[in-house]
């Protein structure tokens, strides 16, 4: 049986709270989390994180109260990815309809777990990591100006994370008229925990420190210790983290 | 629908119209009713209203830019941060950016290309003196104005607006195109940056395109930093090759390796519209190390290596493209194959002379020896004959009969010439036939006819066919004991050569070995300093490998040094924001001095080179001693050893709302170096601008 929590935070520099999130569980105990992390003007990016996770999560309701236990991977993968466009083309159109949201826009990381398998959709600088009880690992490759610098072998990692560009995103829902999503799927067995974060969380920690968090503390109270750790760090972004644990 | 139009801003500025939007900023055209001017505004959008942080460094950064004062440059004269607004009050200009130029004549001329840069050139000196560096330099900042001159605009401001963004698109980003690859990196930026940048305007103005253009603004950084640009000349070929020059030494990747200053771009540009014709010869030399080439009238030439750090992806660039091995600049022969024949001639007339000298003795006839016996001839030799002898074996006569004789009897000859007999030897000794060129077997059987016996060794030979004979040991002719056993050389074939070990000779004698061994040789310096300098420290192909004739070897010999390159980053002083004189001594000598300005550019980064020894650098603003560093050439370290602090006697006291800003900062007070860390805090009370509030 899974649980699933979520929390977010204003951090400790920020005037507004511009991630939005959600999570829960199926009747028929499918776990499922969506994390966004809005940008764009002094309340742009709060509309467009609300909306994305809206919309998404509404048609994560629509499909499972229709097709509870048939979720195959297939079908699985074909709902986030229609879901975040559907997200993404909201956004865009609300955008271009008022004057004072135009520009503005959203990361998204989701994941629907169900039958061992962890399903992950997302596009922007926000994050999945899977952890087992060996190990934690990073489960999706941000899409940042510093990102496609390191993988085009002009800056090592260490670099990416003193970058002063380094919050420059080349994905995001709402921007344009389409989006390229990534979605992947990995196996998600006993005693595993799946975590969705915003880069505000990101940005204060390491993978190896995640694992040392995830093999202390779970749940909620996990939320909270990796949280507080981010905020220990300087907390200079909005805080926000969504728990899977089998 | 505009909420600015038609408002009045503190009490002044009558807002006529929105005149353009950029990502950070509404433009509008205002009334200065005091000045009674029209002027430029540009209010600051919403959301950067709240950002305590951005707002604190626009500010410092906009006292520093309202300073400048230069022809070409946009005109700064008031901003205004208020609770509610933010504002920057600029001279208006009434004409079309420089993008907008270029969109619409399709591409300009060379001479109006060079006239545009010349005049965005001599805007960045200005400020780059003043310590400010401008950072989005593009076609959209640059105006160009109905009298056909250029102001440069937006200087340093565009900067806060990337902080604040998040996606890429090209809007949001300001343009890739024009960024400089350790602006893409994420590195420390300074004046070379905006050269980077002034080199891609001449590219797309000479050439009508930009030199990187891929589908999305990352892959254009990724090329800013990777890829070199197409030469000019390959798309305007009727571009001249001095501006070619010019752009790609602006457009370098290294800094260090661009112009180092809008002066001394100017200076080539100078340079070049006196003399289009002109060329540069830039030569761009890639990796940490600094290579020499050296004229090749020297013995050697010295190869760059080929060494890349981990940080730089860049490919070799310019004229010069090191290779290993093959390239060697030999004299040209000619002269030296004239000075061979003269030495030829010289030397046979010497001959020539010093036989006829002999010769003038009287001749005789020469007598018969076939059939006498070599020592009877020998024993009675009154024209003082010299004799020598080619012995051969014959059976069918006595042991040392003279069987021929050259010259023939009856020839005239001098007295005491050479004459050439041939001698039957005795039938205990063999004479060694000659073998060349038989096989193997048949030199083997030669051998065995005259009583001989053979060994092999092999030998390369340019002439003789691979497992023939070339030579024998004792060679052909020699008068052997029978029975003894021949050395014959047969050959592997052509010219395999052993490399000689020339480990641990001088470069010069490593040199002459190799040459005289019949190869070529080309040398490279290695930064070395546990071998002598200028000693061998290895080959390429090693000692004792196999070559051939006329093979390069390279000879790796050491510098006797390891120059290193410290580049030491000094922390300017936050809250000041005019520029500040920095002048810095290594040991008490004076290096160097530069202008900085901490709100454009809260560093300062020194490089120095050495290779051993430790020195102390002392950096001085404003004549007063601010920090010193211990740098040591010995590692390539260097340590932070003492910091004062910087008394600021620019402070600027909040004025009247009248006034504005660009007022002349009031004369420094004459300040005492402090030599030790001073005591009291030296940091500016937050100044509040003139004209803040609504």
């Amino acid at each position: 049986m899974f649980k699933v929590c979520h929390k977010t935070d204003i951090g400790l520099v920020r005037e507004t709270n511009q991630d939005t999130c959600e999570s829960g569980l199926t009747s028929s105990g499918i776990a499922w989390a969506v994390v966004c992390d809005g940008m764009g003007g002094a309340n742009g990016g709060n509309v467009a994180s609300s909306i994305a996770v809206e919309t998404i999560v509404r048609q994560y309701h629509t499909f499972f109260q229709s097709d509870q236990s048939h979720a195959d991977d297939s079908a699985v993968r074909n709902l986030m990815v229609s879901a975040i466009h559907q997200a993404s083309t909201a956004i865009f159109e609300r955008s271009h309809a008022e004057k004072s949201l135009s520009g503005m826009g959203t990361t998204v990381v989701s994941a629907i777990v169900s039958n061992s398998v962890a399903h992950i959709a997302h596009a922007g600088d926000s994050r999945a990591y899977l952890i087992t009880p060996d190990s934690a690992k990073q489960v999706t490759t941000d899409h940042s100006m510093v990102q496609e610098l390191v993988d085009s072998g002009n800056l090592t990692e260490q670099e990416a994370k003193v970058h002063p560009q380094k919050n420059i995103i080349t994905r995001a829902l709402g921007i344009e008229p389409s989006v390229m999503v990534d979605y992947n799927e990995f196996p998600f067995e006993g005693r595993s925990v799946l975590v969705l974060c915003t880069d505000g969380l990101s940005n204060y920690i390491e993978t190896n420190e995640l694992y040392t968090f995830s093999q202390k503390y779970g749940g909620q109270e996990l939320a909270e210790q990796l949280i507080g750790k981010a905020k220990d760090g300087g907390g200079s972004d909005n805080i926000t983290v969504a728990i899977v644990e089998d | 629908m505009d909420k600015y139009t038609g408002k009045r801003l503190d009490g002044r500025y009558e807002i006529h119209e929105l005149v353009g939007a950029g990502g950070m900023a509404l433009v509008y055209r205002a009334y200065d009713t005091l000045n009674q001017r029209i002027v430029a505004i540009k209010i600051l959008k919403d959301e950067y209203l709240h950002n305590a942080e951005f707002i604190r460094r626009f500010k410092n950064e906009s006292k520093a830019i309202s300073l400048l004062s230069h022809p070409n440059i946009v005109k700064v004269y008031d901003v205004s941060f208020g609770d509610q607004i933010q504002y920057i009050v600029e001279e208006f200009i009434d004409g079309v950016t420089l993008k907008q130029y270029l969109d619409q004549q399709s591409g300009v001329d060379w001479h109006k290309a060079l006239y545009f840069t010349t005049e965005i050139l001599r805007a960045l000196q200005h400020a780059h003196e003043r310590g400010i560096v401008h950072r989005d330099i593009k076609p959209q900042n640059i105006m160009v104005l109905p009298n056909g001159h250029i102001k440069v605009t937006d200087f340093g401001i565009a900067r806060f607006a990337r902080s604040e963004t998040r996606t890429m698109t090209d809007k949001a980003i300001g343009s890739v195109h024009y960024i400089a690859p350790e602006q893409a990196r994420g590195d420390p930026t300074d004046e070379k940056a905006d050269i980077y940048s002034v080199g891609v305007m001449l590219y797309e103005m000479t050439t009508g395109q930009l030199p990187f253009e891929a589908e999305n603004a990352v892959s254009v950084a990724i090329m800013q930093l990777q890829t070199d640009p197409c030469p000019p000349r390959q798309i305007n070929p009727d571009l001249p090759m001095g501006l070619q020059e010019i752009t790609l030494k602006a457009m370098q990747k290294d800094p260090l390796q661009r112009y180092q200053s809008a002066a001394e771009m100017l200076r080539d540009l100078e340079a070049f519209r006196e003399d289009p014709s002109i060329r540069f010869h830039y030569q761009y030399y890639s990796g940490e190390h600094s290579t020499k080439y050296v004229d090749s009238d020297t013995t050697s030439d010295l190869e760059p290596q080929n060494d890349y750090s981990d940080d730089y992806v860049y490919t070799e660039n310019g004229e010069a493209k090191p290779q290993s091995g093959n390239k060697v600049k030999t004299r040209s022969k000619a002269p030296l194959i004239a000075t061979a024949i003269a030495v030829a001639f010289l030397a046979v007339a010497l001959i020539l002379a010093l036989t006829g000298v002999l010769n003038s003795q009287k001749k005789v006839v020469l007598e018969n020896f076939v059939g006498k016996t070599l020592a009877a001839v020998e024993a009675d030799n009154p024209n003082n004959f010299q004799f020598s002898i080619n012995y051969v074996t014959d059976g069918t006569k006595n042991a040392g009969v003279i069987t021929t004789q050259s010259p023939s009897a009856g020839t005239k000859v001098a007295v005491g010439s050479k004459i050439m007999l041939t001698v039957v030897k005795s039938d205990d000794s063999a004479i060694v036939p000659e073998v060349k060129n038989q096989t193997k077997s048949a030199a083997e059987q030669t051998l065995r006819e005259s009583g001989l016996l053979s060994s092999f060794q092999e030998q390369s030979s340019d002439t003789v066919e691979t497992g023939n004979a070339i030579s024998t040991n004792p060679p052909a002719g020699t008068s052997v004991e029978k029975g003894k056993t021949i050395v014959v050389y047969i050959s592997t074939g052509p010219g395999a050569l052993n490399v000689p070990n020339v480990t641990g000779q001088t470069l010069s004698q490593a040199t002459a070995v190799l040459k005289n061994a019949g190869f070529k040789v080309t040398t490279v310096a290695q930064d070395d300093t546990s071998n002598p300098a200028n000693s061998v420290i290895s080959t390429s192909p090693a000692a004792g490998t196999s070559a051939k004739k006329g093979d390069t070897i390279t000879i790796f010999y050491s510098s006797g040094k390891n120059e290193k390159q410290i580049s030491v980053v000094v922390p300017l002083p936050a809250n000041t924001s005019h520029s500040i004189s920095l002048v810095y001594y290594l040991d008490g000598q004076r290096e160097g001095d530069t202008t900085v300005n901490p709100a454009s550019n809260n560093t300062w980064t020194g490089q120095f080179k050495g290779s051993s020894g430790v020195k102390e650098l002392l950096v001085q603003l404003d004549g007063q001693n601010y920090v010193k560093y211990k740098l040591d050439f010995n590692t390539g370290n260097w340590v932070r050893t003492w910091m004062g602090s910087y008394k600021d006697s620019q402070v600027s006291s909040a004025q009247s709302s009248s006034n504005p800003v660009s007022s002349q900062p009031k004369p420094p007070a004459t300040s005492s170096a402090p030599e030790t860390s001073s005591s009291s805090s030296s940091s500016i009370p937050s100044s509040s601008m003139p004209n803040e509030g609504q």
